[in-house]
């Protein structure tokens, strides 16, 4: 059996071990940034091609973070989305750090990620939700793909686009919302 | 958490007869003064600091070999991390937080002998977080855990009753960060020769 004194003694030493480790736990974080455009942005094959300019360095948990972020954990995106044709579409995301201001720029692009593909979008709709958890299904999932989005993500400032995949498509997203979640470490 | 379920459904009774074989046959050569059990043990997961998962649920076993205050403890854990949520101008979005599978080594000294004691814990593992969708990407990596318990050891039974709180830290891949949980549990344990 134990005598008092020396449990007291074990507790104290443990409590210790607990502050110890306590201190390990708060030399890293992960957070989640919520980032809305508003819009509208326009994406048709021919004349529109909004570039939606994403700038993470302006938030405060990426400011307050920003020499310690290490790496992305994921990304997210929600909107509204206009389809002006009488056809059926399916709706993708890419992001890019250029700026491009057309249709044939971004496919010839070598820099450009998908974030999301195959999103059916209906016959003339009309500001269709889709929330973040909608478009989860559509999310790239490449192993490879996704590391080198996250690494894009990691410089703080991308370009956003979307496409349809008809060879004639004509899109409008509005209220645009990233959810992006990052590990920083001190 | 269909992958904790399924975890539940294949490995636990699997580990389960593992650790009784191994603690059956061991404890025919082991000496004297050692001792040899099992445990089942079960809690809350509660991530700290990461906004990308909530408290979830936690269960596993562990083989017990005790010599004087120290026990070697292998144990398997399996926890399904909380959902979380985000909210927007579109609405409220959840998404799975993960499972986390562990297979572990823990080191106790203390709370020995009988009636209550006390105890430190230090620990290793190797810790698996997958995600229902492959998102974000799933990590396997070793983890370190450090904590205290609270164990009450009935006079003249084998069972003793075991309240652990255990911090764990796991390194993410690439980097220094890492991934925090607080773990308290509550556990059963059976030793083998005692109380007989």
């Amino acid at each position: 059996m134990l005598t008092n004194k020396k449990r007291l003694k074990q507790l104290g030493l443990s409590a210790l071990s607990v502050a110890a480790l306590s201190g390990c736990i708060l030399t890293s974080a992960t957070f989640i940034i919520t980032l809305l455009f508003v819009g509208p942005f326009a994406y048709n094959t021919t004349t529109n091609f909004d570039a939606v300019n994403v700038d993470l360095t302006t938030e405060s948990d990426w400011q307050d973070n920003k020499d310690d972020i290490e790496r992305i954990e994921s990304i997210r995106f929600g909107g509204r989305v206009t389809n002006n044709l009488g056809v059926a579409d399916v709706a993708s995301l890419y992001i890019s750090p250029t700026q491009y201001t057309s249709y044939s720029q971004l496919m010839a692009a070598t820099d450009a990620y998908s974030v999301f593909s195959g999103m059916p979008v209906p016959a003339n709709a009309s500001g269709v939700t889709m929330t973040a958890e909608q478009t989860d299904p559509y999310l790239n999932r490449k192993k490879a793909d996704l590391q080198k989005i996250h690494n894009l993500i990691l410089f703080g400032q991308f370009f956003t686009y979307a496409i349809g995949e008809n060879a004639n498509f004509d899109l409008l997203f509005e209220d645009c919302v990233y959810h992006i979640a990052f590990t920083a470490a001190k | 958490m269909k992958t904790a379920k399924r975890l539940t459904t294949s490995m636990i009774p699997l580990l389960a007869i593992c650790v009784l074989a191994f603690s059956a046959t061991t404890a025919t050569t082991a000496k004297a003064d050692s001792k040899f059990g099992v445990g089942v043990f079960g809690g809350i997961n509660i991530p700290l600091i990461q906004d990308d998962a909530s408290s979830g649920n936690l269960f596993g076993v562990r083989g017990i070999y005790s010599l004087s205050s120290i026990q070697i403890q292998p144990y398997a854990a399996f926890s399904a991390v909380g959902d979380y949520s985000v909210t927007s101008i579109l609405g409220s979005s959840t998404f799975d937080g993960g499972d986390l599978t562990v297979f572990g080594l823990d080191a106790t000294i203390g709370g020995g002998g009988t009636g209550f004691g006390v105890y430190l814990l230090a620990g290793i593992g190797s810790y698996k977080l997958a995600y229902d969708n492959g998102l974000p990407l799933d990590d396997t990596q070793i983890g370190y855990s450090a904590g205290l318990g609270f164990r009450l050891n009935m006079t003249n039974s084998p069972l003793a009753v075991d309240v652990r709180l255990k911090g764990a830290m796991v390194r993410l891949e690439g980097g220094t960060g890492s991934r925090k949980y607080f773990l308290p549990t509550v556990g059963l344990s059976y030793n083998f020769g005692k109380g007989k």
